[in-house]
C-alpha cells in the first residue's frame, strides 16, 4: 500500500509514535529509516549520473537536472552570471525554438522552472507520465547545443534586470539579505556575493563570457539527472541513453575552494532602507558546513530557538515580552562554511540592541544548562514529519534525491539522512551552543527605516 | 537541509541562499525563429528534430469523496489516499471576509488569528507547543467567503491532531490581553504592508473594482484594528462557527468511519445554528474606464492591475472562460508573458487570471514593469485585452490552452494536502458532486466560439478599472491617451487629474503597431 515507506520503515513511524507519549529518545533505532524509498542510480559513458525513484501514486514524472555551478563558481566582475545563465537555458537550443522549451511543456499538460544558489542551478518539470520522453529530450537538447545569441541574450539581461527590480530593489527589507551576506563572508567571495549579481556586472557581461560559461560548466559529466515518479525504469533508462548518450564529456573547472573565512572579531554595520517600516537586524555566526556533525546539532538548536510559536525566541521575543513583530532563525545550509542566522523585524518603539541582548543570552543560557529532553525530542518529532511529508510530491523527491547525489555523491544518502537528527543528543545541543557563537564571529546588520544622512546607497 | 513549513506569517522569511526561479516563457505557436550567430559548437542542424511524441495517456480517477453528517448538520467529506502516513484536516466555516460588519473589515480574519491565541482550557503558547510536539501543523485564516482551521500530521497523531482543532475551533479564549497583543503586532503589519507597492496595488485595485462590496476589502485597516473589542470577536464566532455553517474535509491515510468518529466526538457537540446568508451590497458598473495612479516616490517599478467584473465560480461559462484566459495570460506560455516579456522584455511576468468567488469575481491581468516603460506596457495590456475580446483564438493556441488545462490536472491532485483543496472549492462554490470527475473532459469539449464568447463578455477593456502603483512623476500625464487618470497618494488624497485624450472614434489602439 505504501510505495515509499514500506517495511522496516513503519518501524521508524512506530518508533516515532512511542516517542510522542514520552518513552525515551529512539535514536539507535533508526538506522534503517527511509530504506525502502526505491532508489537506484547508474552513470553513462560520458560520465551523467542518472538516479531514478519509482512511484505510481499519480499519473505524473518528475524530471530534475542539476548541474554543479551555482554563483560560488563565478569570478569578480562576473556576479550573476549563473543565474543569467539559467535564464538563457529557457532560450532555445538545435531543436528547439526560442522560447519554445516552456510552451512544449505546458501546451502538453506540464510545469516546468529553473533555479540558481550558491551552490548549483537546477532545472524541472513535472509531466503527466506519458510526456517523460519529451522531458528528457528537452533538457538533453539544452545540454548538447544551446543557442547563445545576442538577440537571446540581451533580452534575457533585461528581464534579469526587471526580476531584481521586483524582487530586490523595489521591497522592503530584501538588500539587507545580500548585505549580510557580503559583511559576514568578507573576502570569501564564493558566498559573499549575490547570486542575483550586480546590476554593473549584468550590464557588462560580453556574449562570450556566456559561452564560455556553457562550455566550462553545462557538460554531462558536470551534471545529475534524477527521475521521480510513474515510469518504467527500463524504458527510461533507454530514453535517457539515446538523448544523453552521445553528448561528448568536456572537461570542467572544479570550483576551488578558497580558504574559509575568517573571522576574529565582531563586524557591525547598520544601513538605511526607503522602503522599512520598523528597524531590523541580522545576526550571522560562522559555523561548518552543511551535513557535518555539529551541523545537525545545530540545526536543532536553531528549531529550539525559532522553529513554530512554540520555540524559545518566538515565544518569548514576539509573544511576551513584544519586542520583535517577527523572527526567524535558521542554519543556511551551505555545501560550504555555513552561517547560523537570526533575522528580526523589531515592533515599533523598539530597538535592536533589545533582541540582540536576549539572543545572546538564550544561546549562553543553552550553553550552560542546555534543552529540555521535551524541547529535544519536539525538535526530532518536527524533522521527522517533515520529511515524511518532504516525499509527497514526485517533484520534492526528484529534487532531494538529485541534490544528495550532486553535493554529497549518493542519493542514497538521504535515506539514512533522518537518523542523522535523531542521533543528536542533548548534550550535542549544549556543546554547539558553547562552541560557534561568541560575539567575536558574529556579524550583525542593523536596518534602519529611511535613508542614510550621509545616503550611502547599497 | 530541511524545508520548514512555517505558517504563521513570517514578515520577511529567512533566504540567506536566494533562490531565483527563471520562469521563462514561451513562444504559443511553436514557430522557430531564425537562429543567427549560433553557438560554434553547437553544430548548425540542417534539419530540426521534432520532439517526441507523448506515449498512450493514462487515465486517471480520483479518489472518492465519503460523505457523512454530524447530528448538528456540519458535513464531514473524507478521502482515503494512503500512499503515505500522513493526514490533512480542514475545518471550514462557510463565511469570511463577505460576514464581517460594515465598521469592521478584516473581523473574520481576526478572529482567525485570535483562535489560535488560547482556549477556554489552556493558553496559545500550551496549544502551539502540544501541537508542535506531535510535528504537527495547526494553522487559522480567512478569505472572501470562509473562515479554515487545518492540520496536518502524521496519520498516528490524527485524534490527538484533530482533539486541538476542534478546541481551537469550538472554544477560542478571546483573551483581553492576547487580543491586545494581536493588535499591537496587526498595526505594525499594516504599517509595513504600506510599504509594498503590491499590497498597495492589490487593495486599490479591489477597492475601485468593487466599492462596497464585500469583495472590495482585501485585508482590515488601522481603524479596524483599534476599534475592536473581544466581544466583537465572539459574537462573530458564535454566529458563524456552528454546525450548518461548517464543514470538515479530511485526506490522508485514514479510515472514513474512524474520522466519523472523531469528527462526532469533536465537532458534535457545536451547536446546529443555521448556515449564514451574508447580504452583499451591489458593486460599481462603470461604464467607461478609469486610471488610478497610486504615487510612490522612489519606486523602480510601477505595478499595473487591470480588469473588471466577471463571473461568479459556478457560473458554466467558468470553463470556456478559464480556456480564453489560459490563451491570453495564464501562463508562461499564453500571449501576455510572450509578449510583454519575451519579446519585449518590459517585465519579469505578465499574466491574467479569474478569481473564484460565490458571488461574482474579478477579471484581472498584472505585472512589475520598470518605470519608464509604464505607458508601453498599459498599451500593450490594452491591445491583448482588446484582441482576446474581439477576435477567436488561433486554432493551435485554443488546442495548447486546453490540453496544458486538462493534462496538467493530474499535478493538481498528486498530494492529500491539495485533494482537499479541490474539495473544500465543490463544497464554497456548491458545484456538484462530480465536478472534477467532468473537469478534464469539459475543457477539452470547449469550442473557440464558447471562448471567444466567454472573453467577449467577461473581458472588457473599455471599462476596465485600471490601477498602477508607481512614480506618477514619471508617467501618469502620459497615460491620457488611454483614458482620464486621477493622481493619488497611497492614502487616498487627490494629487492631480488628467483628462481623456483617447483618439476620438476608431479604435483605441489605432496609431500602435500590430501586436503578436
Amino acid at each position: 500500500m505504501n510505495r515509499i515507506l514500506m517495511g522496516t520503515a513503519w518501524g521508524v513511524l512506530v518508533a516515532a509514535a512511542s516517542l510522542l507519549v514520552g518513552s525515551e529518545a529512539i535514536a539507535e533505532q533508526n538506522e534503517v529509516a527511509l530504506s525502502n524509498l526505491q532508489v537506484s542510480r547508474a552513470s553513462l559513458e560520458n560520465g551523467l549520473r542518472v538516479v531514478m525513484n519509482q512511484d505510481h501514486t499519480v499519473p505524473t514524472v518528475a524530471v530534475s537536472v542539476y548541474y554543479d555551478v551555482g554563483s560560488r563558481n563565478e569570478v569578480k566582475g562576473r556576479s550573476g552570471f549563473a543565474h543569467l545563465f539559467e535564464h538563457m537555458m529557457f532560450q532555445g537550443s538545435a531543436n528547439v525554438g526560442k522560447g519554445e522549451h516552456f510552451s512544449l511543456i505546458i501546451n502538453r499538460g506540464g510545469d516546468a522552472n529553473g533555479t540558481t544558489s550558491n551552490d548549483r542551478t537546477n532545472y524541472f518539470e513535472t509531466l503527466p507520465s506519458n510526456e517523460l520522453a519529451l522531458g528528457l529530450w528537452l533538457e538533453a537538447d539544452r545540454m548538447r547545443s544551446l543557442s547563445i545569441t545576442q538577440e537571446n541574450f540581451e533580452n534575457q539581461r533585461t528581464t534579469v534586470m526587471e526580476e531584481r527590480r521586483q524582487r530586490i530593489d523595489n521591497q522592503p527589507y530584501i538588500p539587507s539579505m545580500l548585505r549580510i551576506n557580503e559583511l559576514a563572508y568578507g573576502d570569501y567571495w564564493p558566498y559573499a556575493h549575490s547570486t542575483i549579481g550586480d546590476m554593473q556586472d549584468l550590464i557588462d557581461a560580453p556574449l562570450e563570457a556566456v559561452q564560455e560559461f556553457f562550455h566550462t560548466f553545462y557538460t554531462p559529466n558536470n551534471a545529475v539527472l534524477s527521475i521521480s515518479g510513474d515510469f518504467n525504469p527500463e524504458e527510461a533508462m533507454q530514453l535517457v541513453k539515446t538523448y544523453f548518450g552521445e553528448i561528448p564529456a568536456r572537461e570542467t573547472a572544479a570550483f576551488v575552494e578558497p580558504p574559509p573565512p575568517v573571522q576574529d572579531a565582531e563586524r557591525t554595520e547598520t544601513m538605511y532602507d526607503a522602503n522599512a517600516t520598523l528597524p531590523a537586524f541580522h545576526f550571522a555566526y560562522h559555523i561548518p558546513p552543511d551535513r557535518t556533525a555539529d551541523h545537525y546539532a545545530l540545526e536543532i538548536l536553531a528549531l529550539v530557538l525559532g522553529d513554530g510559536e512554540s520555540s524559545r525566541l518566538y515565544q518569548s521575543l514576539v509573544k511576551e515580552k513584544e519586542i520583535c513583530q517577527d523572527i526567524a532563525i535558521g542554519t543556511d545550509d551551505r555545501r560550504g562554511p555555513d552561517l547560523f542566522s537570526a533575522w528580526a523585524v523589531m515592533a515599533s518603539g523598539h530597538a535592536p540592541k533589545e533582541a540582540q541582548d536576549a539572543i545572546a543570552t538564550e544561546f549562553a543560557a543553552i550553553a550552560r544548562k542546555g534543552v529540555t529532553e521535551r524541547e529535544l525530542e519536539k525538535a526530532k518529532n518536527r524533522i521527522h514529519a517533515a520529511f515524511v511529508f518532504g516525499l509527497q510530491s514526485n517533484m520534492s523527491r526528484s529534487q532531494r534525491l538529485a541534490e544528495y547525489e550532486l553535493y554529497w555523491g549518493d542519493a542514497n544518502l538521504l535515506k539514512l539522512e533522518l537518523d542523522h537528527y535523531l542521533a543528536v543528543s542533548a548534550e550535542d545541543v549544549r556543546r554547539v551552543a558553547g562552541t560557534y557563537f561568541e560575539a567575536s564571529r558574529r556579524t550583525v546588520l542593523n536596518v534602519q527605516p529611511g535613508t542614510a544622512p550621509d545616503s550611502k546607497e547599497k | 537541509m530541511m524545508t520548514w513549513h512555517r505558517f504563521r506569517i513570517a514578515v520577511v522569511g529567512l533566504c540567506a541562499v536566494l533562490l531565483l526561479a527563471a520562469c521563462s516563457g514561451a513562444k504559443g505557436s511553436g514557430s522557430a525563429e531564425p537562429q543567427s550567430a549560433k553557438d560554434a559548437n553547437a553544430e548548425a542542424q540542417p534539419e530540426r528534430q521534432s520532439p517526441p511524441a507523448p506515449t498512450e495517456a493514462k487515465d486517471m480517477s480520483l479518489p472518492p469523496v465519503q460523505i457523512t453528517e454530524l447530528s448538528n448538520g456540519l458535513q464531514v467529506n473524507t478521502i482515503v489516499a494512503d500512499q503515505l502516513p500522513v493526514v490533512y484536516a480542514t475545518l471550514v466555516v462557510r463565511s469570511g471576509a463577505e460576514s464581517d460588519p460594515a465598521k469592521l473589515p478584516g473581523l473574520s480574519g481576526l478572529v482567525a488569528q485570535m483562535l489560535k491565541e488560547g482556549t477556554t482550557k489552556r493558553s496559545g503558547a500550551k496549544v502551539a507547543e502540544e501541537i508542535e510536539f506531535l510535528g504537527a501543523d495547526l494553522w487559522a485564516s480567512s478569505d472572501e467567503e470562509n473562515t479554515y482551521v487545518g492540520v496536518r500530521a502524521l496519520t498516528e497523531q490524527f485524534d490527538r491532531a484533530m482533539g486541538i482543532l476542534a478546541e481551537v475551533a469550538g472554544t477560542p479564549a478571546f483573551s483581553a490581553a492576547e487580543l491586545a497583543k494581536l493588535k499591537r503586532r496587526e498595526l505594525d503589519r499594516l504599517a509595513l504592508s504600506e510599504r509594498e507597492p503590491s499590497y498597495i496595488a492589490r487593495r486599490t485595485f479591489y477597492r475601485q473594482l468593487y466599492g462596497k462590496h464585500p469583495y472590495g476589502t482585501v485585508d482590515t485597516n488601522p481603524q479596524a484594528v483599534k476599534r475592536v473589542r473581544r466581544q466583537d470577536l465572539a459574537r462573530w464566532h458564535r454566529e458563524h462557527f456552528v454546525g450548518k455553517n461548517a464543514f470538515l474535509v479530511v485526506a490522508g491515510d485514514v479510515d472514513p468511519a474512524r474520522v466519523a468518529e472523531a469528527a462526532q466526538k469533536t465537532l458534535g457537540s457545536w451547536n446546529a445554528g443555521k448556515r449564514a446568508a451574508p447580504t452583499y451590497a451591489e458593486p460599481p458598473r462603470p461604464s467607461d474606464r478609469q486610471i488610478l495612479v497610486v504615487d510612490r516616490p522612489g519606486s523602480v517599478q510601477s505595478v499595473i492591475y487591470l480588469g473588471n467584473l466577471a463571473i461568479a465560480r459556478a457560473n458554466r461559462e467558468w470553463i470556456p472562460l478559464v480556456v480564453a484566459n489560459q490563451v491570453l495570460g495564464g501562463s508562461a506560455a499564453s500571449r501576455l508573458f510572450m509578449d510583454l516579456r519575451e519579446k519585449r522584455s518590459l517585465t519579469y511576468g505578465a499574466y491574467s487570471a479569474i478569481s473564484g468567488r460565490v458571488e461574482i469575481g474579478p477579471f484581472v491581468a498584472y505585472a512589475s514593469v520598470r518605470t519608464e516603460v509604464t505607458n508601453e506596457a498599459l498599451g500593450a495590456f490594452f491591445d491583448h485585452l482588446e484582441q482576446i475580446n474581439q477576435e477567436a483564438a488561433e486554432p493551435e493556441e485554443l488546442v495548447n490552452a486546453k490540453r496544458y488545462l486538462s493534462d496538467s490536472f493530474p499535478l493538481k491532485v498528486d498530494t492529500p494536502g491539495k485533494l482537499s483543496e479541490l474539495v473544500v472549492e465543490l463544497r464554497t462554490f456548491g458545484l456538484p458532486d462530480d465536478y472534477w470527475d467532468g473537469y478534464r473532459q469539459a475543457i477539452r469539449k470547449t469550442s473557440a466560439s464558447e471562448a471567444q464568447y466567454a472573453a467577449r463578455n467577461y473581458v472588457r477593456p473599455k471599462d476596465a478599472v485600471v490601477v498602477i502603483v508607481g512614480q506618477a512623476a514619471d508617467f501618469a500625464q502620459s497615460l491620457q491617451q488611454f483614458g482620464p487618470v486621477t493622481v493619488v497618494s497611497p492614502d487616498g488624497e487627490l494629487k492631480a487629474k488628467f483628462e481623456d485624450k483617447r483618439p476620438k472614434a476608431g479604435s483605441s489602439g489605432a496609431q500602435r503597431g500590430p501586436i503578436q
